[in-house]
């Protein structure tokens, strides 16, 4: 067996957790009640991901760990996610798009896990990515709705894309050990753009324009509230079991 | 999730005039033979009625009933408790989306019943209107709330409405599963730390009342009962339902080690049941009226998910549309060619 190093485990599971969280912000607000429960089974699925590893982790680590303490007695600062996970829902366009990219991301990821040299995260990564496909086709068909929509969606997704694309760069960046980065970019670029091209949307902006410092400090600030509000309980009552 | 009683509108206490009495004595007939009415079948005009303006409150009420749970999904205190309540809440969305399936059999569409919830002019049940203050409360909910809507349920699973039977059978087994992990959460909670369990004692003390309210007013004031009987819509009484609910959930909280905030409340061996202290009515009232705690907060969140939603179910429409009609002018190309 030939295990993946723990940092990459954890910028998997950290991006599951922050970004079912703020997908779980959705659960009864949901523009339709289809939507809603569609949401929420993103959710489902992320956090879902984001305990085996998590589970994973601990039981490699061996020191006392568990999928709680990582969870919830973790500061921002230890939180390996990657920064486009925790940015604030916005509207539905931007709830969609985030989804989008994420999972676009994760497709590929989870595909090269499942063959990769670590039998008991490819265990995990199998069953992953069949999940990763139908997010990625469900955020697939809301954003061409949105692009090939209403006047005003259009100006929605637009404007989603121009909020969320500074992230992207440092996303499709992020080296995962085992998988091969550029693979995984390209046949993200080539979704993304098909996407788009679907939705008569310009293509896709991935450039390295713009404030770096200020986007990543804006993507803490976001986790450190996110946090706060996820760990709040529990931190407030270190010993109870739940 | 849950029902509350159904006979809370006196605007519903009619009688269920028909013209066509042949056709209504046939329809009672089947009734008493107990076999399944289906959309397709005639039914009496407040037959009908009855059905939508219950199986609409009772979806509204599953719909409105995610917000005050949905509140705690973000904070909740370890991962299988966050995933197991996404998971509850997620199938009252379910629930309220079968339900409303059920009453558009009956003629009348979406739109229109969630308009009637936004107006005001529907209700929901009235527990959704209090405040889910703790975390205990969420466990609360499901061991009590839960728990009653399943008193109030089973029985429409016999309910002479084919759609709405059906629809009830698979929302009681989900029920099933609601009420046992918030009765699990509760016991972790009397297990664990002295503030855990006075965190459970403090939200059984707030939730017991309103939730005895939940099976509505007592049958001597319930005039609506003998007729959504004869129909075979209603199978047990409110106050029948009630007791069964007293009897059964005080076991369960000697188990726990909880006490029930009623000092009236002890074992009558005469009538085989717990006598229990008195209902305060005017609460119950207010609260259906809209002077709860939560009722303003309740339908701003609904009203403010449902207009901030137009824009994307409009998308969704237009794209639609569009797609359609170039579907339509490819084969009429085609047809040209």
């Amino acid at each position: 067996m030939s295990a993946l190093p723990s940092q990459s485990l954890l910028l998997i599971a950290d991006s599951c957790l922050v970004w079912g969280h703020r997908l779980s912000e959705w659960c009864g607000h949901g523009p339709q009640l289809e939507e809603d429960i569609a949401l929420t089974n993103t959710a489902l699925d992320v956090i879902g991901q984001a305990r085996l590893l998590y589970q994973l982790y601990s039981s490699r680590a061996g020191n006392g760990l568990t999928e709680d303490k990582l969870a919830y007695f973790r500061g921002p600062d230890a939180f390996q996610n990657v920064a486009i996970a925790a940015v604030e829902n916005g509207d539905y366009a931007q709830t969609v798009l985030r989804s989008l990219i994420l999972s676009a991301w994760f497709v590929p990821l989870w595909r090269a896990l499942a063959v990769g040299r670590d039998p008991e995260l490819a265990a995990i990564a199998v069953e992953a990515e069949k999940a990763a496909r139908v997010q990625r086709r469900h955020a697939s068909d809301w954003t061409i709705r949105f692009g090939d929509g209403t006047a005003e969606s259009r100006r929605r997704i637009e404007h989603a894309i121009s909020t969320l694309a500074p992230w992207v760069p440092a996303l499709l960046a992020t080296e995962i050990d085992g998988t091969d980065r550029a693979h995984r970019e390209n046949e993200w670029r080539a979704f993304v753009a098909e996407v788009m091209a679907e939705a008569t949307l310009a293509a896709f902006p991935v450039n390295a324009n713009g404030d770096h410092h200020a986007f990543e400090a804006n993507a803490k600030q976001a986790l450190s509230a996110l946090l706060h509000e996820m760990q709040s309980l529990a931190r407030e009552h270190p010993e109870a079991v739940w | 999730m849950y029902t509350q009683a159904i006979d809370t509108d006196p605007t519903l206490r009619t009688s269920a005039a028909s013209d066509d009495g042949a056709a209504e004595d046939a329809f009672l007939a089947r009734i008493a033979d107990d076999e399944k009415i289906e959309p397709q079948d005639w039914m009496p005009e407040a037959y009908r009625k009855t059905l939508v303006r219950q199986i609409s409150q009772h979806a509204h009420s599953e719909v409105v009933g995610m917000l005050p749970e949905g509140g705690w999904i973000t904070r909740a205190p370890s991962l299988k408790r966050k995933e197991i309540l996404l998971a509850k809440v997620q199938d009252e969305g379910g629930h309220g989306l079968y339900l409303y399936a059920a009453a558009e059999t009956l003629g009348v569409s979406r739109e229109q019943l969630i308009d009637a919830l936004h107006s005001g002019k529907a209700k929901y049940s009235s527990i959704f209107n209090y405040e889910t203050k703790t975390w205990a409360d969420i466990g609360t909910i499901g061991w009590l709330v839960d728990g009653a809507a399943i008193m109030n349920q089973v029985p429409l699973c016999r309910c002479s409405y084919g759609p709405y039977a059906r629809a009830m059978i698979r929302i009681c087994k989900e029920e099933s599963f609601h009420q046992r992990q918030g009765f699990d959460i509760v016991r972790a909670l009397c297990e664990g730390t002295p503030e855990q369990k006075a965190m459970a004692q403090e939200s059984l003390n707030r939730w017991w009342w309103p939730t005895l309210m939940m099976f509505g007013p007592h049958d001597s004031d319930s005039t609506h009962t003998g007729q959504a009987s004869a129909y075979g819509i209603k199978r047990i009484s409110n106050d029948e339902l009630r007791q069964k609910f007293v009897d059964v959930t005080v076991a369960q909280a000697e188990f726990l080690g909880l006490s029930i905030p009623d000092p009236a409340l002890r074992w009558n061996p005469a009538r085989g049941h717990y006598d229990f202290g008195k209902i305060d009515w005017d609460e119950f009232w207010r609260v259906v009226n809209g002077q709860g705690p939560c009722n303003e907060a309740r339908m701003n969140d609904r009203i403010s998910a449902f207009e901030e939603g137009r824009w994307v179910r409009d998308a969704a429409s237009a794209h639609a549309a569009k797609h359609a009609a170039r579907a339509v002018a490819r084969a009429g190309a085609l047809e040209a060619a």
